[in-house]
């Protein structure tokens, strides 16, 4: 393919500029992302104590939930009792504000300690900004990426003949070749980001210029032709049966992962109940089955099977998270999210290693590159340790890291003392987690993250130790 | 298990050949299509192992791990040179006036773009012959797309003011379509 070269200078420029401006945002959406890909896991570890199975006592569970639902504080309109899965083998029964724990038999087990969890989710889905705007402006970030996608193919003409170099020479060199490596051969992973992450925020644009344009205004109208609408039922009681539909779905949907039961209007006598079943094979986030509260079935929402714009929209989320295929999945996303984290610090190291000297922006990217995962593990220190999850921490972490910066010294000690920072919180981190819950921090729910942050701890040991030279990498 | 081989195993091979296509360029324009067939029919065996829809993904996906692999592989051993240390300059104090107004003039054209796109999209995917929603779906496509092709065009140009005449002339055309 023949650029000429002046496309191929403005298109540098473009991609340079785009990259210099967003880069930070960018960086804290898409670390947060690839950590979210084990949001269950990141809840079972917070809250290790609770039983896990698979086979529970269904009688047990339905007298449990309706004690829980009659409760009058429990109450609000939305009532939900997880049942146990590959990702999540508990049981929690919740309301709008909080969740429990049971056990296989229906008896109370620990309380549902999910807040750091969401705090670090809320990081990558609103950048703890209020939802409505937060969400818009992280979707708009997925325009940034799929625009530094499409000036960084036009910048790069020879990104198919390189496609597999990867040069020893200086530092810019290597993050080069780090940078278009990675870009080239995760191009299809980037795309789906890209264009799935827009969707989350961008789509209530879509629908505001459709419902003004055909619909008078009417949103609603134009979101029935993509989500089911409620059943209409009426005089319902409060008590629910759950083992009806539990032996429906046994016998229709066989094959189906039961995920969760919402009780909807549960606050009123439309109340009605909708299962939440995922489909071997499908991408489509579930298939959601009907009932009254008398657990007589009414009908299912159509995602499997109804309009293709339908089944589209609604296999995004999992399309987005890989949540789709198990453990498998998970890792593979986890993996090419690092990988497009790994592209985004290595686009502005170029930057900065093009520069002929070296300046306070360098440690400020220093800061946000090696400050970000500092602060997550503060704020798990506060949030699973203390149970004190705090949006205010995380930010206070990272501008204090920002602030260290402006203290002149070169960029490569700073990042050392970054990176030691970080290897000493894991270890308080581990430590304090081992002695809140003993045994569970090795084994069971517990383990996988446990192993995760200990690898953590021995990649920033590795960078220490390689840096260690004088004058070695001036970049983040 | 089986399958499992069937499908990694051209992927693999796919990446061997675009590989050694690469190691080896006079000889290479065979090979470049042995490798893209051979990703091809890994796309096959990765539909038959895990259904179409988890199958397109992991086929997308996959190579990229093998050609990794091989990059690293293949990288020459000599040691990264590495920068000599920099005497570490103060910074110049910034045009704090400055940077405002190119982030504001960024901010706006940013959003000015994106609104401008959003209507041009509605009223193309409109046009589409599908049903209704399906159309509406198409947009959750398109209008990303056009939106980051419109700022990457923006900051290309050497005359960016054309680009924003033809962005604000396409709004007003697809608004007035649209809403009156």
């Amino acid at each position: 393919m023949k650029y000429s070269r002046q496309l191929v200078k403005s298109s540098l420029s473009a991609h340079s500029w785009l990259g210099i401006g967003m880069a930070a945002v960018l960086y804290l959406i898409i670390l947060s992302g690839t950590l979210v890909v084990f949001h269950t896991h990141i809840e079972r570890w917070e809250q290790p104590l609770a039983a896990e199975f698979h086979e529970f006592d269904a009688a047990a569970v339905e007298s449990a939930f309706n004690d829980y639902l009659t409760t009058p504080d429990n109450l609000t309109p939305h009532m939900y009792l997880v049942f146990p899965s590959d990702a999540m083998p508990r049981i929690k029964f919740a309301n709008e504000q909080q969740g429990e724990y049971r056990n296989a038999d229906g008896s109370a087990g620990v309380p549902a300690y999910d807040d750091w969890a969401h705090q670090l989710s809320d990081l990558h889905y609103y950048l703890h900004l209020p939802k409505n705007i937060g969400m818009i402006l992280v979707s708009a970030m997925g325009v940034i990426l799929l625009a530094l996608i499409i000036s960084g193919l036009l910048a790069h003409p020879s990104i198919i003949k390189d496609a597999f170099a990867w040069r020893s020479g200086s530092e810019r060199i290597y993050f080069t070749d780090l940078h278009n490596r990675l870009s080239v051969w995760g191009l299809p992973f980037h795309l789906m980001m890209a264009f799935t992450g827009a969707y989350f925020g961008l789509a209530g644009l879509i629908i505001l210029i459709a419902a003004e344009a055909f619909h008078d205004g009417d949103r609603e109208a134009v979101t029935r032709q993509f989500f089911s609408g409620d059943p209409v039922v009426e005089a319902q009681p409060l008590q629910v049966n759950i083992q009806q539909p539990l032996q429906y779905l046994n016998a229709n949907v066989p094959d189906g992962q039961l995920l969760f039961m919402t009780i909807h209007e549960a606050d009123s006598e439309q109340r009605f109940q909708e299962y939440y079943v995922q489909q071997p094979g499908r991408l489509i986030y579930s298939e959601n089955y009907r009932f009254d509260m008398q657990g007589n079935f009414l009908n299912h929402a159509g995602y499997s099977d109804g309009d293709l714009a339908k089944q589209i929209v609604y296999s995004i989320y999992r399309l987005h998270f890989g949540n789709f295929a198990g453990m498998g999945s998970k890792i593979v996303y986890f993996l090419m999210g690092l990988a497009l984290t790994v592209v985004c610090v290595s686009g502005i190291n170029i930057w900065l290693n093009r520069r002929k000297h070296e300046d306070l922006l360098n440690r400020l990217w220093v800061a946000v590159v090696w400050g970000a995962p500092l602060a997550i593990t503060v704020s798990a220190i506060s949030g699973v340790l203390a149970r004190w999850p705090s949006v205010t921490l995380f930010w206070s972490v990272l501008l204090a890291a920002l602030v260290l910066a402006i203290i002149a010294q070169p960029a490569a000690r700073f990042r050392r003392q970054m990176q030691l920072a970080g290897i000493l919180t894991v270890f308080v981190l581990l430590a304090g987690y081992a002695i809140q819950f003993g045994l569970a921090a090795a084994f069971g729910a517990g383990l996988l993250l446990t192993c995760g942050l200990l690898l953590w701890a021995l990649v920033l040991a590795v960078f220490v130790i390689r840096s260690s030279g004088a004058g070695v990498g001036k970049t983040g | 298990m089986m399958l499992f081989v069937m499908a990694t195993a051209p992927a693999l091979c796919g990446v061997g050949c675009l590989y050694h296509s690469w190691k080896t360029a006079a000889k290479g324009r065979a090979l470049v299509l042995y490798g893209w067939l051979l990703l091809a029919l890994s796309l096959l065996s990765w539909i038959q192992l895990a259904g179409a829809e988890y199958g397109v993904v992991f086929a997308l996906v996959f190579p990229a791990f093998v050609a990794w692999l091989m990059i690293v592989v293949q990288r020459r051993k000599g040691r990264r040179k590495t920068s000599a240390p920099q005497t570490v300059q103060p910074m110049r104090a910034p045009s704090w006036r400055g940077i405002g107004r190119n982030i504001a003039r960024f901010i706006g054209l940013f959003v000015g773009l994106g609104v401008a796109m959003l209507l041009v999209s509605v009223a193309l995917v409109m046009q589409f012959p599908f049903a209704a929603n399906l159309n509406l779906a198409s947009a959750l496509l398109l209008f990303p797309l056009l939106w980051a092709a419109s700022v990457c065009w923006f900051l290309s140009s050497r005359k960016p003011w054309k680009v924003l005449l033809l962005s604000t002339v396409a709004a007003l055309v697809s608004s007035l379509w649209l809403l009156v």
